[in-house]
């Protein structure tokens, strides 16, 4: 019989049975979660909004007490003379409590929950593995081409809505920097931090989870979850974009370098674009970016995501080839076994550490 | 299905299951009951805020208002009120039909849509109506206690009586959380018990009785999920359905630049409120009557096993007669027709 097979693009290769390769390996689930057999979707997603809310909640407590630490401003009676001295006062602390947050409130829970629900294989589970050189170029190319469409995206939202100039001078002055020193801060601020706990938590923690539920579908759902992450109104499109953008890298290479390596791209371009014009025009207000080269840039994406698909493809390809077991091709999920793991039996619990696992 | 003392990771697992698989039965009810009452109040608050704004210059430059104008705000208010007590009424009714669906569904049986929309819009409503009522007045006396203590001890200049009532208000506070929790599960009562409303505060609080910690730990954080669920969506929603008040209001930010905001954009922002803020309130209503009576429902059943309910007992009448000796689960509250296990 003949049976419908989805579109080249998306074809993968199923492990038969789990690999030699310490990357290909299953994680031994032994986790409470695994062990009661819960629903992988259900941890992704208790996960991701316990993670958020958790997050949020600190990184506003953080900001609020480093507000009563430094003090109030002399108001002048100017608004914005009054909202650039509270920038410019806020600034550090606000820096400051991003950094702690992202580190104390979702990178350290992300792997607690990891040990605690699913393994205490947290680095396995959550795809930390190295992958070849080219891939990683090619996500950062990927990036980079994705980039003048979402800066032409921002500012077409901008000037539709009208935000003044100086508003969104005094928001961007809050991470721009003036010397060398404040810009690798920024560095590492901005650019390294998010890109490591956003994406253990978003790609590694919830993409990976919710893969073993629903495949690639997990996609655009933990997309669309990071661009509302964000509570960027104005960005939630660029913002899910970028986040299809990574979902699709990290689907695709089984492993989070990457997502991160693209990640830490489009932030760190935006704050060297903020460093090399901060004596200038900010970088979101107006007219910089030309459609025809955001058009240009979506036009290679295509191919270059095309070519980052073959190559991750045909090194898993060579790795069971190697490691002389079968494969198989079908859907597009690293999945070996079930898709979901079982229900526990009626009134008791069962041991899934035996059980197949994805790798 | 078998119904035990859930841990909090198992109430996780089995309100997203049964969240899931009601869904697409819980949305048309919900649609049906609440997008109706939700426009009313979207009518009603433009209204309101159009009026206003009309009125504003003249409250500004201290002239006296069109007569017509006044009339319209007056009839826009009582619009407004009688929507949202309508909006009140489907929130009611779209509880007691999604606690409906997750009754049946935790309890194994299967119930559409439409048996649903009956059970909202039936006795069961009412019934749900009239507890909700009772409850929310008792709430209000606790609290008007204490600010009629305040008001009066203002009045009469009295500091010892206002920090009586500040006193009163705060030990008005610590009942309504006391209660709250001992009356959380009345929905599910009335919806799965086919309770009355009066039985309901009895039977509800005989089921938290002992767990009362464990219950308020657990409205509070499925509550602060729901509410981070909430501002997840709410907030780009916001965005859109403020589109002219948030122009508007950038306008007047940048005038000192760019000088083309008159007096005349305060009406603009004003009348631009009222359709937005009527959309915010009536999706987050919806979320709110689509998720929270899942994770009560889970609850409740959680409560009931805690409670002993669902344990195995011999048949005493079968056994004594030495006929039948096997050990058969009797539930006491069987609405859709469990089956033994």
């Amino acid at each position: 019989m003949l049976i419908p097979q989805p579109p080249s693009f998306w074809i993968t290769t199923r492990l038969e049975s789990s690999q030699s390769e310490a990357d290909a390996r299953s994680p031994k689930l032994t986790g409470s979660w695994e062990r009661a057999g819960r629903s992988p979707a259900a941890a992704a997603v208790f996960g991701l909004l316990g993670i958020g809310m958790l997050y949020m909640h600190a990184q506003s407590l953080l900001v609020v007490g480093a507000t009563l630490v430094t003090g109030g401003i002399q108001r002048s009676g100017d608004f914005f003379a009054d909202l650039a001295a509270a920038s410019r006062l806020l600034r550090l602390p606000v820096q400051l409590s991003l950094v702690l947050s992202q580190v104390f409130f979702m990178l350290v829970p992300v792997s607690l929950l990891v040990r605690r629900w699913h393994t205490s294989e947290v680095r396995h589970y959550l795809r930390l593995r190295r992958v070849p050189s080219a891939e990683i170029v090619l996500a950062v190319l990927a990036t980079l081409l994705f980039l003048p469409a979402s800066a032409w995206t921002s500012e077409q939202f901008v000037r539709w809505v009208g935000i003044p100039r100086k508003l969104i001078a005094i928001e961007e002055h809050l991470f721009s920097a003036g010397t060398i020193p404040e810009y690798l801060w920024l560095v590492l601020v901005v650019a390294i931090t998010p890109a490591v706990c956003e994406e253990i938590l978003f790609r590694g923690y919830a993409q990976r989870t919710l893969e073993r539920r629903i495949g690639w579908k997990a996609i655009p759902v933990i997309g669309v979850f990071f661009g509302l992450y964000h509570m960027q109104p104005l960005g939630l499109l660029q913002l899910s974009a970028l986040g299809f953008l990574f979902g699709f890298l990290f689907y695709r290479s089984r492993s989070l370098l990457p997502a991160m390596a693209a990640h830490f791209t489009n932030n760190v371009v935006l704050v060297t674009l903020l460093y090399l014009t901060s004596n200038g025009f900010p970088a979101n207000a107006g007219g910089w970016m030309d459609a025809d080269v955001a058009i240009a840039g979506l036009l290679i994406l295509f191919p270059v995501l095309v070519a980052y698909d073959r190559l991750a493809r045909y090194r898993h390809l060579r790795a069971v080839a190697g490691s002389g077991r079968a494969f198989v091709t079908g859907e597009s999920t690293d999945w070996v076994g079930p898709p979901e793991t079982p229900s526990a039996p009626p009134g008791g619990r069962h041991d899934a550490s035996a059980g197949g696992e994805e790798n | 299905m078998t119904h035990v003392p859930l841990t909090i990771g198992d109430m996780f697992d089995r309100t997203f299951r049964t969240f899931v698989r009601i869904f697409p039965r819980a949305l048309p009810v919900a649609l049906i009951m609440i997008v109706p009452p939700g426009l009313l109040l979207a009518a009603a608050l433009d209204m309101f805020y159009t009026s206003l704004g009309a009125i504003l210059p003249s409250l500004m430059f201290a002239i006296e208002p069109d007569p017509d104008l006044l009339r319209t705000l007056f009839w826009s208010l009582l619009l407004l009120s009688l929507s949202g007590f309508a909006l009140l009424a489907a929130m009611v009714s779209v509880r007691v039909a999604v606690t409906a669906l997750s009754c049946a569904d935790l309890s194994g049986s299967v119930m559409t849509w439409q048996q649903a929309l009956g059970r909202a819009t039936g006795s069961l409503f009412t019934r749900a109506l009239i507890q909700v009522t009772l409850e929310f007045s008792v709430y209000a006396l606790l609290f008007t206690g204490g600010y009629g203590i305040i008001t009066f001890g203002a009045a009469v200049q009295a500091s010892v009586l206002v920090l009586v009532g500040f006193l009163a208000l705060l030990a008005g506070g610590i009942l309504v959380a006391w209660w709250a929790v001992r009356w959380s599960q009345t929905y599910a009562v009335i919806t799965c018990e086919d309770v009355g409303a009066v039985g309901a505060f009895r039977r509800s609080a005989s089921l938290v009785q002992g767990s009362w910690w464990r219950v308020l730990g657990v409205l509070l954080l499925f509550g602060f999920l729901k509410e981070f669920v909430a501002g997840l969506i709410t907030t780009p929603l916001s965005l859109f359905a403020f589109w002219d008040f948030y122009q508007s209001y950038f306008a007047l930010m940048a005038s000192p630049e760019t000088a083309v905001a008159g007096p005349e954009i305060f009406s603009e922002m004003f009348a631009s409120l009222g359709l937005g803020t009527g959309l915010v309130a009536t999706v987050a209503l919806m979320l709110s009557s689509l998720i929270v009576p899942v994770y009560l429902s889970v609850l409740y059943f959680d409560l009931r096993a805690r409670s002993g309910e669902f344990l195995p007992r011999p048949r005493a009448a079968k056994a004594s007669h030495g006929a039948d000796t096997t050990t058969t689960l009797i539930l006491d509250h069987d609405p859709f027709g469990e089956q033994p296990i």
